[in-house]
Order: structure tokens, then sequence, then C-alpha cells
């Protein structure tokens, strides 16, 4: 019975000392392992991050970040859900959204432009003219051919192709979608006011906007999944147009799409270049609040171009750790300042600008709430 | 005091508009009121803050409901019909309800209802709840169009009851900027979507206090009077009536005559059909369309609304980009609305000081008019810009809001509840008021239309003729109730109808 008995308590014996030996192991290895935030959302920003994440590694080597590009939509829910660290949008989280998910912080990082790309063989290089209320005529399939009186009426001198028009638009939720389908809304409705009379039966007031939309049935009209996909259906469908984000603008111009220049609130008709970008964000700087969900769409201004908006980081301000939530936000103050990734060489070739001064003081504040 | 009024049995009506002596048998020069009428005068004031309160901070609220609940356009139609929908149900169903249960009873429903409901609000979590409780509040509020005033002015001597009608109907405007002025405050305080839920929720206590506080009024001594209930209405005389000292002491009430075919001041209390027979055509007509034309040219003016309160107040942002954005374009409404509920006190204000004096009939003519000059010089600013434009535009706003707050907009309502007798006053009343809701929903429909057809100056034009035919039909179908005893007035009605059908 003692033999029993002390073979027993030297068996006990052991398995507390391996439990104790396993428990300091993962103490240390967890200590010694490289912290990792995950991202994933945004498509149209995804090339941007994956140059960040590439150069910031260089920068903190012992930080692992891992992105994914889901769409805008599955990057707010991911970060409301604490899937991951960091969501990415082209949208800000909506007012039912933010209200039941108050610690969430909705962080611009930079500012994009959107495109309007057209497929049109053979005329690959001229200058296409396209305004809100036309683009929603085609997307309600009340413009049906190119060469329809409202695009003639815009492109005079231009030889139109008679064609059935090939609307695409984003299957997933998306902040393409939200901006896209907001610049139709605001350009077909100008008083902003659903009540006035003018407005009634335009997009504004049956369709409206958000990252997913009820689109009207159009005959050969065609969906696909993030900016990728929109971009490989439009390249292969001839007479399709669709919306797309401009960190995708060079590969459009290697497919040999026309990217159109759209009204502004002036009436003129403009590319998304630095200047007219830089223009469209300058104008609504000031009215940026504190939180800085704010669109940016269809901003005044005689040289606004009109499909511009903030990329967003979603991100809660309640983190599991100090450690974590330092490496989070140290990461997104080097993503907007001008030395780290707001510098030149990340933006210009995806054609992305560096927030405003004022609005990256704002970005930094919201930066240092996340504990 | 010695008490004169027991010589011989006379109408409740007899007893509440006769002067108190003192002891030495003089008389006295006014009429002070007794504790039961300020408690029934100020309880019904208290229903028309409420109404106006949550009217107008519905109004403030609305941008920020249709944010959360995501209500698009077609749906913001909807939200607008509950409301008037609810008003002609509570109009013409519980309104009307009163001459059957008694002044008292819907007195209390009206309020327990719009108490439900506004609390209901608060708590409002989808678009269908929230349309449910505006439907509520509508009916509530349709009720008291009628009920308020009946229960006020068969409690009161007929020499002020014009001004006491109208004070009270005053408290609506009151309310308004009440409403207004909380809606901005919470909206300052939280500048968020939840806003909207602490604005109602700032009214539920208040409005709970005015409805235990209905529980303690008599009921109306004129109405159980006509019912025939004549124990009961003396009770209600005597509680009505009672002061320090007594007076009158002693309350013996004729016997209520028999009432005539067709005659819905008896005890039968009448259908609604009886308000088209012939005895009481005139009194339909007088109380209903002169209403729905009030109704019509306020619809006209309001077209000028945004460019006055742009140029007073300032532009609202051209699209709604962030939830700032919301809060600062709510705020101006706010402040606009404040405006707009500040002309109307000025102009009923000079309404109670004149309805008694002047007469209610002379008043609503003279109001007609001046809103036909007021619509005149607006549409005058179609031929001219700049500054004149907008010194056009504002003269003729000013003077129409001014005129048709001293003139239809207040004469309307206080004629609606004194033309018809007793027995069937809350389904005259309740008609006339669903009358000219029809009135505004149709224009609300019709205007948009009719401004892309015929264009802002013959639609003006248009409300000019309109107004002058109120003018017109209030004069040729004219029923003076000024100081005239409620007995008397369904006699005048009747009596001015046969002479006319006489002659």
């Amino acid at each position: 019975m003692a033999g029993r008995l002390t073979s027993l308590f030297r068996k006990a014996g052991r398995a507390a000392a391996l439990t104790v030996a396993f428990a300091l192991f993962s103490f240390a290895a967890a200590h010694s392992a490289p912290l990792t935030i995950t991202e994933t959302g945004s498509t149209l920003i995804y090339p941007l991050f994956q140059a960040w994440v590439a150069a910031y590694a260089k920068v903190v080597p012992d930080l692992q970040i891992t992105v994914g590009a889901t769409g805008s939509g599955a990057g707010i829910a991911q970060a409301i859900a604490r899937q991951v660290q960091i969501g990415t949008s082209d949208a800000y989280m909506s007012d039912n959204q933010k209200m039941a998910n108050p610690h969430i912080l909705n962080i611009p990082l930079a500012i994009s432009a959107q495109t309007v790309e057209a497929n049109l063989p053979g005329m690959h290089g001229a200058a296409l003219k396209l305004s809100g209320p036309v683009l929603a005529g085609i997307y309600t399939g009340k413009i049906r051919e190119w060469d329809a009186t409202p695009i003639a009426a815009l492109n005079r001198g231009v030889s139109l192709p008679h064609h059935a028009i090939v609307p695409v638009h984003r299957a997933d939720g998306s902040g393409d979608t939200f901006i896209f389908t907001q610049f139709l809304s605001f350009t077909t409705c100008v008083s902003g006011d659903s009540d006035d009379p003018s407005c009634n039966g335009t997009w504004a007031n049956t369709i409206a906007y958000g990252t997913t939309v009820s689109w009207p049935s159009v005959s050969g009209a065609l969906a696909a999944s993030g900016n990728q996909g929109i971009l490989q259906t439009i390249a292969r469908t001839p007479y399709s147009v669709a919306y797309l984000g401009g960190s995708f603008q060079d590969d459009a111009n290697k497919a040999g799409l026309v990217t159109a220049m759209l009204e502004n609130q002036d009436g003129k008709f403009l590319l998304p270049t630095a200047a007219t970008v830089t223009a469209a964000a300058a104008s609504l700087t000031p009215r940026t609040p504190a939180d800085e969900r704010l669109t940016l769409v269809f901003a005044p201004g005689a040289d606004s171009y009109p499909l511009i908006n903030y990329e967003y980081a979603v991100v809660s301000d309640q983190q599991p750790n100090p450690q974590l939530a330092s490496a989070i936000g140290n990461f997104l103050l080097w993503c907007i300042s001008p030395q780290g990734g707001s510098a030149a060489g990340f933006l210009d070739p995806v054609h992305f600008i560096a927030l405003p001064t004022a609005i990256r003081a704002r970005s930094e504040i919201q930066i240092a709430k996340i504990q | 005091m010695p008490d004169t009024s027991t010589t011989q049995p006379r109408t409740v009506q007899d007893y509440i508009d006769e002067r108190p002596l003192w002891p030495d048998g003089t008389r006295l020069h006014t009429f002070p009121m007794t504790k039961m009428q300020r408690r029934i005068w100020m309880l019904a004031a208290a229903g028309k803050f409420f109404e106006g309160f949550v009217v107008f901070m519905t109004g403030v609220a609305l941008p920020l409901i249709a944010r959360e609940f995501n209500i698009g356009p077609a749906q913001h139609g909807l939200v607008s019909a509950a409301s008037l929908f609810g008003i002609l149900i509570g109009a013409v169903g519980l309104g009307s309800l009163s001459d059957h249960f008694g002044r008292k009873s819907m007195f209390i429903a009206e309020m327990i209802i719009f108490t439900a409901f506004l609390a209901a609000a608060v708590f409002c979590t989808n678009f269908t709840s929230l349309v449910i409780c505006l439907f509520g509040l509508g009916v509530a509020l349709g009720c008291d169009y009628p009920t308020a005033h009946m229960i006020i002015s068969e409690s009161i001597p007929s020499t002020s009851r014009g001004r006491l009608v109208l004070a009270a109907f005053a408290f609506q405007a009151i309310g308004a900027l009440g409403g207004t002025a909380v809606g901005y405050a919470v909206l300052v305080a939280v500048p968020n979507l939840n806003a909207w839920r602490w604005m109602y929720a700032t009214a539920i206590v208040p409005a709970l206090i005015v409805t235990i506080g209905r529980f303690y009024v008599t009921e109306s001594a004129n109405w159980l009077f006509s019912r025939g209930a004549h124990e009961r209405a003396t009770i209600a005389t005597t509680q009505l009536l009672f002061r320090k000292p007594q007076y009158p002491q002693n309350i013996v009430l004729a016997q209520q005559p028999a009432a005539a075919p067709g005659h819905a001041n008896g005890h039968s209390g009448g259908s609604f059909l009886s308000l088209f027979s012939k005895r009481y055509r005139r009194a339909t007509i007088l109380a209903s369309v002169p209403w729905f034309l009030q109704d019509l040219s306020t619809y006209g003016i309001g077209i000028f609304t945004p460019t006055i309160l742009a140029s007073a107040i300032g532009h609202k942002a051209e699209h709604v980009r962030s939830m700032s954005d919301l809060i600062a374009n709510d705020i101006l409404a706010a402040r606009g609305a404040a405006m707009i509920t500040l002309l109307l006190i000025v102009g009923i204000g000079f309404a109670v000081l004149l309805a008694d004096k002047l007469g209610r009939i002379s008043l609503q003519v003279f109001g007609f008019f001046g809103c036909a000059v007021g619509l005149f010089l607006a549409s005058l600013s179609g031929d001219v810009t700049g500054s004149m434009k907008i010194v056009l535009i504002f003269a003729g706003f000013m003077l129409f809001n001014f005129m048709t707050n001293v003139g239809p907009n207040a004469q309307t309502y206080l004629l609606a509840g004194e033309v018809f007798p007793t027995a069937i006053r809350g389904k005259g009343a309740g008609f006339a008021a669903a009358f000219a809701k029809i009135g505004a929903v149709a224009t609300a429909f019709l205007f948009p239309i009719l401004l892309v057809s015929i264009g802002t100056r013959w639609l003006l034009y248009g409300l000019v003729i309109s107004s002058i035919l109120g003018a017109i039909v209030t004069w040729m179908y004219r029923i003076e109730t000024t100081g005239v005893n409620l007995d008397h007035i369904g006699e005048a009605a009747s009596e001015a109808e046969e002479s006319k059908a006489i002659a």
C-alpha cells in the first residue's frame, strides 16, 4: 500500500514538473515570437497595403502583418467582429454600425480616386465624357446604346459605336459601390433634398447608395467580385463600362480601356490626376468632423474630380494588450507619415494622394486612442 | 352673496354666463374663473402645448430617424401620411365620439393615447413601429381638435369664449416653439443618432401629469344637459362653478325641450348625415370650406419657406456628407421652424385680443383678404431680381403669416367648435378638421404637379383667388358667434338658413 502511494506521489510530481516546464516554455515562446497584425478589406487599397507591409517589415522586423483583399464590407465586418486587427474600407462605417460599435475608429490613411472605365474597341486613347445622370441612365437601363443621345450630347465630334452598353458592377459588398452609387445619387438629386419634387424617380430617390444596392435589372449587365474581378470582366467584354478603384488605373490602361472624364459640380469634365484629386480633397477638408466619417464624393470646386474618397483603417480602440495596441498605432502612424507610407514613392504608383495636414492631424488623434 | 339665480330654472350656459353678485348685491364687472374652470382651461392648453411640442419636435427628429432606419423617399411619404391619416381618424372618429361618451371621456382618452404612443416612440426599433407611433400620435392630435375646444367653450362664459379658446390654441404654437427649442438643445447636447429618442423622452413625464390631471375635471355640464342627464348636469354645474363664497348657491336647471325631428340639440345627438341637413348645412359649410381654403394657401406660401429661411438663417449643406452635416442641417431647420413659430405666436396673440371685440367673421374675412394681398406680393417677386425680389418675398410671406394667424387660421378653429349645437358639436367640429386635412393631403400631392405644369406665378394667382373665395364663403355663410350663448348658436345657424331659404 505504502509502495503504491509512493509511486503515485512520484507520478504526480513528474506530471507537475512537466506542466510547470511547459508553462514556462509557452510563456517564453510567447514573448520571443513576433507580434502579428492581420488586415483585410478594401481591394482598392490592397496594392498599396502590400507595398506598405513589405516596407514596414524593414522598419520593424519583429512585426508580422498579413493582408487580405476581401472587399470593404468584409473589412468593416471582420474588424467589428475582432477577427482582424485592421479592417480597410473605401467607405466609412454606417451610422448604425458606428452607434452599435462606438469603440471602432474610422481612420483615414490616404485619399484615393475611382475611375469609370469603358471597353470601347477602336477608341483607346479617345476622350470619353460621362456624367452622373448619364451613368445613372446606363445602370438603370434607360440609356442602352453607346451612341444614345445623352452620351452623344456630352461627346460632340466623337464617333461613338452603335452598340449595346454592358454595365458591370461589383457583386460583393464594396466601398467602391458606395462611392459610385453615392455619386449617382448626388448628381441626380442636386439639391440633396429627397423631398424636392425634382428628385422624384431619380437614382437618389429609387436606388440610393450603399456598399450593396438593389441594382436595376438591365439586360446583359454583369457583376464581378473585387477590383481585380471587375478589371478582368471589362477587359474581356467589349462595350462594357464599370467603376474601378484608382489603384488599378495602370492595369486598365494596359488593357486598352478608356478612362472617362467625369462631370463635376461646376460642369467641368475631369480625369483623376494628382491636381484634381488634391483640389477635391482640399475643398472638403474643413468639413471633416472629428470622427472623420465624411464622404468626399462630388466635392465642390471647379477643379475637383468628383469620385474620390478617404481610404479608412477600421480599428478598435480597445486591443487585447498594450503591445499589440502600440504596434498597430505605430504602424498606422507610419502609414500616414510623409516620411513613411505616405511618401510619393508609395502613393504615386497606385494614384493615391497623401492626407492633407489637417486631416493627418485628426487621424493621429484617433490613432492615439488605440489602447 | 345673495343668490338671484334660483328664481327661475335656466340652462347650464345661463348659469355660467351669470356674473356673480357681491354680498351687498353689487354685480361683479368681470367673470372671475372658478378653480375648476381654470383647471379645465389649463389642462386643455397643456394638451395643446404638448401637441405642438411633439409635432415640431418630430420635424427636428425626423432626419435622424430617417438616417437610423434608412428611410427612403417613398417611405418619407408614408411617415407624413401616417400622421395625417391619424389626424383624420382622430378628428372624425374619436372627436365625434365625444358627442356620445362625453367630453371628459375623450379628453382623457386622447391624452392616454398621446402619452402611450409618445412613450412607444422612444423605443421604436424599425420603420413600421415608427409609422404606427406617428399614426397613434396623429389620432390623439385629431381627437383634440374638437375635444379641447368643446371642453373649454362649454365651461366658460360666452363673452370670453373666443379669447380663452384661442389662448389655449396659442399654446400649440408655444409648444411648437418649446419643442423646437428642446429639439435644438438635445441636438447640441447629444449630437448623435440617438438624439431623437431623448427628444421624445423629455415630454413623457409632463404628458403623464396632464393625463392624470384630466381625471380630476368635471364632465361638460352643457353636454350632460343636452343629453337630458339633468341630475348629473346639475352636479357638474355645481362643481364647475364652485367658488368661495359659493355662487350660485342653488342650481335649478330648466327641462331640456324635446328635439324637433331632424334637430340635434336634444337627446338624440343626430347622425353624421345631419351635418348636411338643411338645418346645419350652413354651419357645416362655414366650418369646413374656409378652413380647407386656408390650408390650401398655407401650402402655397410654403413654396417660399426655403428662400425665407436661407436668407434669414443661412443655407443648408448641399449634400449630407457626415453625421455632423446632418446635425448642422437639423439645427438650421430647428432655427427656421422657431422663426416661423414666432410669426404664428404674434398673429394668434392678436387674434386672442381681437376675437371677442371685433368678431370672428370680420377677422376671418379681413384675414383672408390680407392673405390674398400677401400672396399677390410674393407672386410679384417673379418679375424682379436682386434685393427687390427678396424684399417682395419677405413682405408677402410676413403679411400672409400675420394675416392668416390673426384671421382664418385662428378663426376657422374657433368657429368650427362654436357653430354647431352641443349635441352634434363633436361631429361638426371633427368633420371640419378632417375636411381641412383632406384638403391638406390633396394639395401636398397636387402642388408639385401644378408647380411644374402651370408655374409658380399662376399657382399663386390661383391661391389669391382661393383666399378671396374664403372671404366670400365666410361672409355668405356667416354665423357670428361672438358673445352668443352656446344654447342659442344652433338656433342662430338654423334661423339664418331658414331665412335664406324663405328669401
